[in-house]
């Protein structure tokens, strides 16, 4: 071959490929288009009472411009001014039940903007770990999605949708956001069911009202198997424990006075310190949190150090005692242990872990020793010196 | 050889020798970072993140290929090896085209899987494969310095931005996850560390690069430059994986993608996984261009042909064939690749050129040539 015969040859092969090219590159094939697509923002999965698998979805149905601001109150119910559609199927497995809800519609069903998981209570006695795997598995869900776990079927917790909201998934959204409950995501789940303690806790939505969705502290899972529901006030010690702090207002009353003093937690840190002497293993949960006064409903001026020495300790007492109630429940009654002391023990006694981790749970945790130490530091009293309204 | 016009340089670009050690550290770690944490994972738990360490006894592979290439300057292993062994020398080179069509197909077969698997489930890969296949293709036709210019141009700045992309997920990092270190003892380390030293081995394409490197004296140095910036660059996604991943490192397939797609800033920097794989593309388009030039430089030296140019279209057809027989699916690719692999790769990587080595040595055969002469 000559060159220039070469060359000739050379780039009309190479506009041939390029052209034979363009058509698959850019990727035209697997093309979603927004109005063949179903958005899906947040999917409920139950068992029913003959064992099958629910599986719910929540659809938001984008709103044509102008149309957004009017129907204000008219929310909730599924209808009206709600910008969403809840539809459910059932099957044997999850992916045979949203097989049959893609059925029931013509848009296809589009997971890349999901963000909630809301598991029914009958599922999550049961064993979620079916669950899991499907969402681990199935590359278009994001691993980022909040759980949740409710009592009533989540076909109700997606109809309650608060007034002013498009959707239900927005409401709760946003209460994670605010960290009034602890993101719990599927990958922590994940992590957590899989790791030294075998054990997890996912927060537990419940119904207030037609419009009123609230957490309802925190299911315990052992396992995959939800063992234990905490109240609130057992959850948030669980929160303080596992360092996913939440702020949360506490009263607290001084030894000799009148009145209330309100409290923010605005900060906690909670070092957990595992110990193993000869047979006895015991840890020690070291909590250092700081505080803002919101309410002063005593008669004493906070710009007195010894005052805030005065409210710090009563504090540091409730905190302590909280503590230590959610310990004891979580170590006598749910047997599961969400605390993160597996993780503690393994960390620091790894050749002691090796022979603890089979029956963790069931007998090693339960019968730990826990010390709790509390620091209380009050950051900032206010921007008022004495209690305000009070005669001179 | 004795044919006319294979006497000749056929490659006719020139690259520096930086160049060579980015393009052959793309050519180690273009695959790697994505699906590394996962098989180390599986092995060594926590501790992966010291599993490229171990692994870069591999990169030997680049010195034999380098002291080969001081033997036989100007040459490929597909001209010296002849040269050293007669016929059978001639059978060793053939191998050799085989081996990087095969090794190429697997990177085809892992770039399309991917593609196919997460991002475009409704695309046939054979399509996926032919496109990437296609734009290679014409790569190749530029020759090597086409390859390496596009793969600075394009890689470096992709790295870039997944190392910072990678980074943004330290809101997820939970440091603790490391702990505690080599809790089971080295034993698994060096078990997961049997798939990354495949791709170390594969410094030897080096073999295929030296004798265009235009400053031959520095080789040697930018060499080791690109094995520990592989080892950085592999620990540094390993860690994070660790970090973000924890215990769900050996469950996900690409651990990077997962790691990514977690990170959310102040909530609307989030779902920026499509863009990663934007990023990636242009890395593995370079591993692919690398394997491929490799392959069809070759194929026309073996077969003593003037320019290899024209077989680089073939070349990329017979790719696509044999990615989508390479492997039934991805687990045999990953079971392959994490276990048997390691004895082929470093047999034909590091067992063989060595064996040329000493058998140059006793039969005191040298090349012929000056020393970065281009005819």
């Amino acid at each position: 071959m000559r060159p220039e015969r070469l060359k000739g040859a050379g780039k009309r092969a190479l506009c041939l490929l390029l052209m034979a090219s363009l058509p698959i590159l850019p990727g035209c094939w697997d093309r979603k288009e927004l109005n063949e697509i179903a958005l899906i923002r947040a999917v409920g999965i139950d068992r029913t009472e003959d064992g099958q698998i629910e599986v719910t979805i929540l659809q938001a149905i984008p709103v044509r411009a102008g149309t957004g601001g009017e129907g204000g109150g008219g929310g909730g119910g599924g209808g009206g001014g709600s910008q969403q559609m809840v539809l459910s199927a059932r099957g044997i497995t999850i992916p045979e039940a949203k097989a049959k809800l893609q059925e029931k519609m013509g848009r296809r069903i589009f997971t890349g903007h999901q963000e909630l998981v809301v598991l029914g209570k009958r599922l999550a006695k049961t064993g979620i770990r079916e669950a899991l795997d499907f969402f681990a598995r199935f590359p278009g869900f994001r691993k980022d999605a909040f759980l949740f776990v409710t009592e009533s079927s989540p076909k109700e917790i997606f109809e309650t949708v608060a007034p002013g909201e498009p959707t239900a998934t927005e409401t709760l959204y946003k209460m994670v956001k605010l960290e009034r409950a602890v993101d719990i995501t599927i990958m922590r789940v994940l992590q957590e069911v899989s790791g030294d303690a075998e054990a997890a806790v996912i927060p537990v939505v419940m119904k207030v009202n037609d419009t009123t969705l609230a957490l309802d502290g925190a299911a315990v899972f052992r396992g995959d198997k939800m063992v234990d529901h905490l109240d609130r006030k057992a959850a948030e010690g669980l929160l303080w424990i596992r360092n996913e702090f939440i702020s949360r207002i506490i009263n607290t009353r001084l030894p000799g006075e009148r009145g209330y003093v309100s409290l923010e937690v605005t900060r906690s840190e909670t070092e957990l310190i595992p110990k193993i002497e000869g047979k006895k293993r015991r840890i020690l949960l070291k909590v250092t949190a700081e505080d803002d006064v919101h309410f002063n409903g005593t008669r004493l001026s906070l710009y007195n150090p010894s005052v805030v020495d005065r409210i710090a300790r009563p504090m540091e007492r409730i905190l302590r005692d909280r503590i230590r109630r959610t310990v004891k429940k979580v170590q006598k009654k749910s047997r599961a242990d969400v605390l993160g002391f597996a993780r503690a023990f393994h960390r620091e006694y790894p050749e002691e872990w090796a022979k603890m981790k089979d029956h963790w749970n069931e007998q090693v945790f339960p019968r730990l020793d826990v010390d709790i130490q509390v620091r209380v530091h009050i950051r900032r009293p206010g921007v008022t010196d004495r209690p305000a309204g009070l005669p001179e | 050889m004795k044919m006319k016009g294979g006497t000749g340089m056929i490659e006719r670009g020139r690259i520096s020798a930086g160049q060579m050690a980015l393009i052959l550290y793309v050519g180690c770690v273009g695959v790697k970072i994505l699906t590394a944490p996962h098989l180390a994972a599986k092995w060594a738990g926590r501790d992966m993140w010291l599993t490229p360490l171990v692994a870069a006894v591999s990169g030997v592979s680049f010195y034999v290929a380098l002291k080969l290439h001081r033997r036989f300057p100007g040459e490929t292993i597909i001209q010296y090896s002849p040269r050293i062994l007669g016929w059978f020398g001639k059978g060793i080179a053939l191998l050799y085209w085989i081996v990087y069509i095969h090794a190429c197909s697997f990177v085809i077969r892992y770039y399309a899987d991917l593609v196919n698997g997460v991002f475009l489930p409704e695309t046939p890969p054979a399509v996926v494969m032919g496109g990437m296949a296609l734009v290679c293709a014409a790569a190749v036709r530029g020759g090597l310095e086409t390859i390496v210019r596009s793969a600075q141009f394009l890689t470096v700045p992709a790295f870039a931005i997944l190392v910072i992309f990678t980074v943004l997920s330290s809101t997820e990092w939970d440091v603790e996850n490391l702990f505690p270190i080599l809790e089971r003892g080295i034993g698994p380390v060096v078990r997961g560390a049997v798939n990354p030293s495949i791709w170390f081995s594969e410094y030897f394409l080096a073999a295929f690069l030296l004798p265009y490197v235009k400053e031959q004296d520095k080789a040697g140095r930018w060499g080791a430059v690109a094995i520990v910036g592989s080892i950085l660059t592999l620990t540094v996604f390993d860690l994070i994986s660790v970090f973000v991943l924890g215990n769900q490192s050996a469950t996900f397939l690409y651990p990077l993608f997962e790691t990514v797609r977690l990170i959310s800033l102040a909530g609307f920097f989030e779902h920026i996984d499509a863009f990663i794989l934007a990023m990636w593309l242009t890395i593995i388009f370079a591993k692919i261009c690398l394997f491929q030039y490799v392959a069809v430089l070759g194929s026309a030296q073996w077969l003593g042909l003037s320019d290899y140019k024209p077989l680089s279209l073939p070349i990329a057809f017979i790719l696509v064939a044999v990615s989508i027989w390479t492997a039934p699916n991805l687990s045999f690719l990953n079971r392959f690749l994490d276990g048997e692999g390691v004895f082929y790769s470093h047999l034909v990587q590091v067992v063989i050129p060595l064996g040329l080595l000493a058998v140059a040595g006793i039969r005191k055969v040298k090349g012929t040539r000056e020393e970065g002469n281009a005819s």
